[in-house]
């Protein structure tokens, strides 16, 4: 039987359909300005597509390591529901020799529908650890000899917590902290940037029996999503 | 940042869009098959020739069942089996299919109450919701509730007594069965509530799925909440469980459903390794009608 599970399918995807930010800080001053395209695997008419969700994003280079950004998401929009985002994404570590960075982002989502007027709030974490195979990330100046193209691969884990204690009809909420690993690549130059994302949503959630043919070759649980982000980079002035 | 948080206060006054019609999944079609359809069922009686009825005994309806909402009335299609000539005294079992496809794929386990207690011992009634199958329209939560009510008031005008009817709800079933219980449209209530595998709430089936405890409002308008409901239920209530519901999980819908009603009498048959369309083929097709007859002669 598969009564409502489209539907509710999509709430999980709704919930958890953007990749990460930014993994690696703008530099200090720097703004940039990025729209997100991409979610779920589906089979479409003999084809693997990505669900078009969007989300556009703003971020501002607040300090060397530091940057702060906010996300809304013009899909949830169309259905009512405002779901932004704000947060910052510091790096925590970097290995000079190796090339190797840590971030973290902390990010707080904010959903309110125009319905019934209902508000959540959803911190985030995500935690990312990159390898800058290309140029020079961390180096915050246009030095001499700098390639013009940088590009690193990133691998991390988007946590999403869960404050409410009990759900519908009295029941207690069985799990407070989501996890969803990630796996990405970012390139360009020091103007313009794209990264693409995989990401495995819903690692527990069945995905059979579903009306929306999800394409995972590995499992009968989760879906997995692809995100293309192209970013525009705002030198500092 | 400004310029995208105006736009988004907007564009979110302005959206329209919902995803209820995304929770059905019914299929129209040109015609009813019964016993000649070909398509996919959860199971089949093929091997089962003592399940067989004469022809003669089923009555292909087509109502009219009134929107409550925009006033139009749309056909429905439903199906007696029983004797119209016995009607008035035999007890009626007022079947609500789930939410798949339409009349033909859940024919199997019409015929199978048709079976309960001895070939066509009781009458059966079964329709398609609209939307579903040859029934007019889209389907909504409210067109549930109304198509009930027709068929409801269709029993009502061959003379069916409140006292010789049970309603019975499949999954989505449960939710109009059992609504129309706790609050009645018409002045036909059943005498008995038997649900299969129910669910909570729509938005408690969100929240499974979701894995957060997200508003039913996000997604839909609909407010089904058969939890809720079976609490001013008060007829005598049979619970037939999927033990391994993978898609309903057992402990936070039918468990729930069960423990929430307060009426005068209850009964729970759990299957165990049964999933949610396997109920009767894992329990044993005869196991599951005498389960029934015993309850309904109770």
């Amino acid at each position: 039987m598969r009564i409502f599970y489209c539907f509710a399918f999509l709430v999980l995807l709704l919930a958890s359909c953007a990749p990460s930010r930014y993994v690696v800080p703008l530099k200090k001053k720097e703004q940039s300005l990025s729209i997100n395209l991409g979610g779920p695997l589906i089979n479409f008419h003999n084809l693997v597509i990505p669900v078009p969700f969007t989300s556009i994003n703003y971020a501002y280079g607040w300090k060397k390591n530091t940057t702060v950004f906010g996300a809304v998401h013009p899909t949830a929009l169309a259905y009512g529901v405002g779901q932004m985002e704000l947060g910052l994404v510091r790096r925590v570590h970097y290995f000079e020799g190796s090339k190797i960075g840590i971030s973290v982002s902390p990010v707080l989502n904010l959903m309110l529908d125009r319905w019934e007027w209902n508000l959540r709030v959803y911190p985030q974490v995500d935690v990312n650890v990159y390898w800058n195979f290309l140029g020079d990330l961390a180096r915050h100046c246009d030095c001499p000899g700098d390639k013009k193209t940088t590009a690193y691969v990133y691998l991390g884990l988007t946590n999403w917590f869960e404050l409410n204690k009990t759900r519908a009809n009295n029941q207690a909420q069985p799990n407070n902290w989501l996890l969803a690993p990630q796996v990405g690549i970012n390139m360009g130059t020091a103007s313009w940037k794209y990264s693409l994302e995989v990401k495995y949503m819903g690692l527990f959630t069945n995905n059979n029996d579903v009306v929306v043919s999800y394409f995972n070759p590995i499992s009968t649980t989760g879906a997995i999503g692809a995100y293309f982000t192209v970013y525009k980079i705002f030198a500092a002035k | 940042m400004r310029t995208l948080l105006l736009l988004s206060i907007v564009l979110l006054l302005q959206s329209c869009l919902r995803l209820d019609s995304n929770m059905y999944n019914n299929q129209k079609i040109t015609a009813y098959h019964w016993d000649d359809y070909q398509g996919h069922v959860d199971f089949n009686l093929d091997t089962v020739p003592s399940c067989n009825f004469s022809f003669a005994l089923v009555h292909e309806l087509t109502l009219l069942s009134k929107d409550t909402v925009d006033d139009k009335e749309y056909k429905i299609s439903a199906v007696y089996i029983g004797d119209y000539a016995t009607i008035q005294q035999d007890t009626v079992i007022l079947y609500c299919h789930g939410n798949r496809d339409h009349m033909d794929f859940y024919w199997p386990r019409a015929k199978l109450l048709a079976n309960v207690g001895g070939k066509n011992r009781f009458g059966v009634m079964m329709i398609d919701y609209r939307g579903f199958g040859l029934s007019e329209g889209d389907p909504t939560e409210e067109g549930l509730y109304q198509d009930v009510t027709t068929a409801l008031e269709w029993l009502k005008a061959k003379g069916v007594s409140s006292s010789h009817l049970v309603i019975y709800g499949f999954s989505l079933g449960s939710a109009p069965a059992t609504k129309l219980l706790a609050q009645p449209r018409s002045t036909l209530m059943p005498s008995k509530l038997i649900l299969e595998n129910p669910f909570s709430s729509a938005e408690l089936m969100v929240q499974d799925a979701a894995q957060l405890a997200l508003p039913g409002s996000f997604f839909t308008n609909v407010k089904v909440n058969v939890a809720e409901a079976i609490k001013t239920v008060q007829q005598p209530f049979m619970l037939l469980q999927s033990g391994d519901d993978k898609f309903l999980k057992p402990a936070s819908h039918g468990e729930v459903v069960y423990k929430n009603y307060q009426g005068s009498y209850s009964e729970k048959h759990v299957v165990p390794n049964a999933d949610h369309s396997t109920l009767q083929t894992t329990w044993g097709l005869f196991n599951y009608i005498k389960a029934v007859e015993v309850f309904l002669v109770k």
